[in-house]
Formats: C-alpha cells, structure tokens, sequence
C-alpha cells in the first residue's frame, strides 16, 4: 500500500512540474534569468521569499508547457517582462487576500510599460495553461509540519538560507 | 452544455441569488452533474447587475482572489469520497468558466427519506459516517474547511453505498451550523465542520435533523447541549439518541462539543471505538 501511495503522489506530481528538457534550454535559461531578475525586482516582500519563490515556479511552468521548446527565440523582452510581473501577481493572489492589480501597480510607478490589460490577458492566459494547480507540492508544503515540531522541544524559529 | 438537460435545483450559491442545479448527462451513459460557473475577470456591466461579482471589489482586476482559490483548492481535491471534477468549460471568450462535476444517485437527506428502511440500518450508518469523516479529514489534510457540510451536500450512491462530499460554496444551513458561527464567528473552520458532521451523524441514526425550526437556532442547540457542563451532555444525549450504542454516543458527544478547540477532529475521529468493528472498504 505505502507503494501505491508513493505512485500515487509521483502521478499527481507531474502536474506540478516543468515540463521535461525546459532546464537545459539555452534560450529558456536567457528567459528565465530576465524573469528572476524582475521577479526579485518587484516583488517588494520583505523578507517573505514564497512569493518570487511561487511567482518564479509559475513562470518556469508556463514557460515549459505552453511552448513547443523551439518556440523559445521568438519572445521578446517585453512579453518576458509581462509575463513574470502576471506571475508575481498570480503568486500575491494566492498569499494575500486583500491584494488588488491597482494598487501593485501604483506602488511601483516604473512598471510603465505594462498595462492592466495586458496583464489581465496573461492571467487568464497563464492559469488556464497551468490548468489551475497553482498549489505546488514541495518541501514548501511540509515547512510549517516540520517548524511546529521543532518549536515546540528546542524552541527553533524558521529562518531562510538564503 | 448541449450534452446536458437541466434537473432540478439543489441549492444556492454563497453570497449570491444564482441558484445550482443539477443536470442529468444525455444519451447512453446517463447520470448527473452539478455545473457551477466563475467569472474570471469583472464583466463591464457588473455593476448594473445582481450577481456576486458585481459587489467584488472594483479595484480587483484580472482572475478574482476567491475564484483563484477555489478552483486550485477543487483541483487538489482528489479523494474517493469528494466529489469529482470531471470538465472545465470556458466560455465568453474566456470571460467565464464552468466546471462540472459528477453527482451520486441522490442527496443524503433524499436517502433517508426514500430509503428509510435501508437507512435505519446501523452498520449502514457507521459505513457512511467513516467515508463522511475520510471525506472531511481530507480537506482538513491540505488546510481547508468545506464550510457548508448538511445533508443536501452529501451524496449517497445507492448500489455501492459510497458516499462523496460536494464543494461548491453553496449556502451553508443554519441547522448545521456550529454554535460559535451563530455568536458571531465568521470564519469557517474545521472544528466548525466537525459539529455539522456531528448533526449530519444525529440525522443519520434518528433519521430526522437534529435541530428542528426555522431560525439558526442558538437556543435549541443550548437546550439540547447547553450550559449544562461536559460531564451531564451523555446523559441528555443518550434520551436523544436511545438506539445508539454507547461508542457512537461517545463519538457524537465529541462531535457536538460546544468549544470549539476542544472539540475532535476528523482524523481522530477515525480512531474512535465507533468504528472499531467496522470491516472496509478500502
């Protein structure tokens, strides 16, 4: 049974990861490093690393399924930019309840380029090609399992490593 | 939506007039569905209508927060007795989406009106509330509570006697609402989930709801459970529920726990004595 729940978790797995050869695409990596690049720009968290961490695990899921791995040198920077800013937006959506598009937006006034339209487009555009599992299944997942544990015999507090 | 012909209303949606209704599946296959729809992004005139998305906030632009949620939280559910999502229509230029799920043969409130001999079978009871209490320990598991837990969002196959929760934010009933909603808590929690399995179990063994009336009714919940302390609640219980062995008035006490901390919770649930005896049915 522990063997059928292993297969189990692998199946549903898959539907949570990149898709297969986008880690070893030149013109992905290139993509990739402008996305991070203003994922960690913008995203203005304080300290909070789920959310460049959630944003940059959408866009690398996007990235890998919704194009053929050829496809790639046909982007230009600025549907890069969109395309990551939607992500980080996507990730604020699911941590934050009281979020709004407006006010990311006015918060951060270089972000000229980008309107809301376009960005409502890719939203759209980015879950439905992600099918909706905007809920990853990680190590994520088990750090408060595992901080609980440790607060309560060594008073541990989480902290990140990076 | 050509392959299905409309068959019913089985609730309301949350916050909103829309109603639900169940389809029944054209053509050899046969069986039913449940369609429930989501805006994905503010309609232009949404203001001028009476739909929930008209009173979201106007600020929210793009795929609103709640949907976000909802429909990712739907996507996890994978469970044998949690209703299954079986398609997801987009529509309006993509404006809209609908996703569909699987209904069993009836609701359990039908079950226990049309097949009251059937139901009143005890062990047939213990089968159901074991796949009721998997059912919610699993939303529990990945951090979520159903929020709306009454008899109209179980469902009851009838053949194989499988039971599955439906998730859809629908209304939740003032009769399976746990005590600290009524007194002004607002946020549905598991605890709060547990005390609706609690009276959908009651309903199950005396096969009539718990807390009968019209009002969500704080007083009757006291009268039954009330200030009384914890140590006299079995013994007013047990005049409630003279056919249920002492395990299941055990089990049912713990469920209907008026504190909300203290009450059990779902995976512990599964260990009770109740079940014991209970042969699964994996």
């Amino acid at each position: 049974e522990i063997e059928s729940n292993y297969e189990r978790l692998f199946d549903m797995e898959s539907s949570y990861l990149a898709a297969s050869g986008y880690s070893r695409n030149r013109d992905a990596m290139l993509f990739r490093e402008r996305a991070v690049l203003i994922i960690s720009k913008y995203a203005q968290c304080d300290n909070f690393p789920l959310i460049p961490y959630l944003a940059t695990y959408y866009f690398d899921r996007y990235m890998s399924k919704k194009n053929p791995v050829l496809d790639y040198p046909r982007y230009k920077q600025h549907e890069i930019d969109v395309i990551a800013i939607t992500c980080l937006i996507l990730a604020w959506k699911m941590q934050n309840l009281n979020f709004t598009t407006t006010k990311f937006l006015v918060e951060r006034p270089d972000l000229t380029e980008i309107t809301a339209e376009q960005l409502v487009t890719m939203e759209i555009r980015i879950v439905k090609e992600l099918d909706w599992y905007m809920r990853p299944i990680t190590a994520f997942c088990f750090v408060p399992y595992f901080c609980q544990k440790l607060e309560s015999k060594y008073g541990f507090r989480p902290r990140t490593i990076c | 939506m050509e392959k299905y012909k409309r068959d019913g209303v089985i609730g309301k949606e949350r916050n909103s007039l829309r109603q639900i209704h169940k389809y029944r599946r054209q053509g050899s296959s046969g069986g039913s569905v449940v369609v429930k729809r989501f805006m994905l992004q503010p309609k232009l005139d949404a203001l001028s209508t009476r739909d929930e998305e008209a009173s979201a906030d106007p600020e929210e632009t793009g795929v609103p927060i709640k949907t976000l949620r909802q429909i990712s939280l739907l996507k996890v559910m994978q469970h044998e007795n949690i209703v299954r999502l079986v398609e997801m229509n987009y529509e309006d230029g993509d404006s809209l989406v609908r996703l569909v799920f699987e209904y069993a043969d009836m609701d359990l409130r039908n079950f226990l009106e049309e097949y009251a001999a059937k139901a009143s079978d005890q062990k047939l009871v213990k089968k159901l509330l074991c796949q009721l209490l998997r059912g919610v320990a699993h939303f529990h598991s990945i951090g979520a509570a159903h929020g709306a837990l009454n008899p109209k969002n179980v469902l009851i196959d009838i053949g194989n006697e499988n039971l599955k929760i439906l998730n859809i934010a629908m209304d939740a009933d003032a009769l399976y609402t746990a005590p600290e909603l009524l007194l002004g808590s607002t946020e549905s929690s598991p605890a709060a989930d547990m005390f609706a399995v609690g009276c959908i179990f009651a309903e199950m063994v005396n096969r009539r709801p718990l807390f009968q009336g019209k009002a969500a009714n704080i007083n009757n919940i006291f009268n039954l459970l009330g200030t009384p302390t914890e140590e006299n609640w079995p013994g007013k219980l047990s005049e409630v529920f003279p056919n249920l062995e002492p395990h299941g008035l055990d089990l049912i006490s713990k469920l209907l726990c008026l504190d909300p901390s203290k009450r059990i919770k779902a995976c512990a649930a599964l260990k009770h004595d109740y079940f014991k005896d209970l042969i699964l049915l994996r």
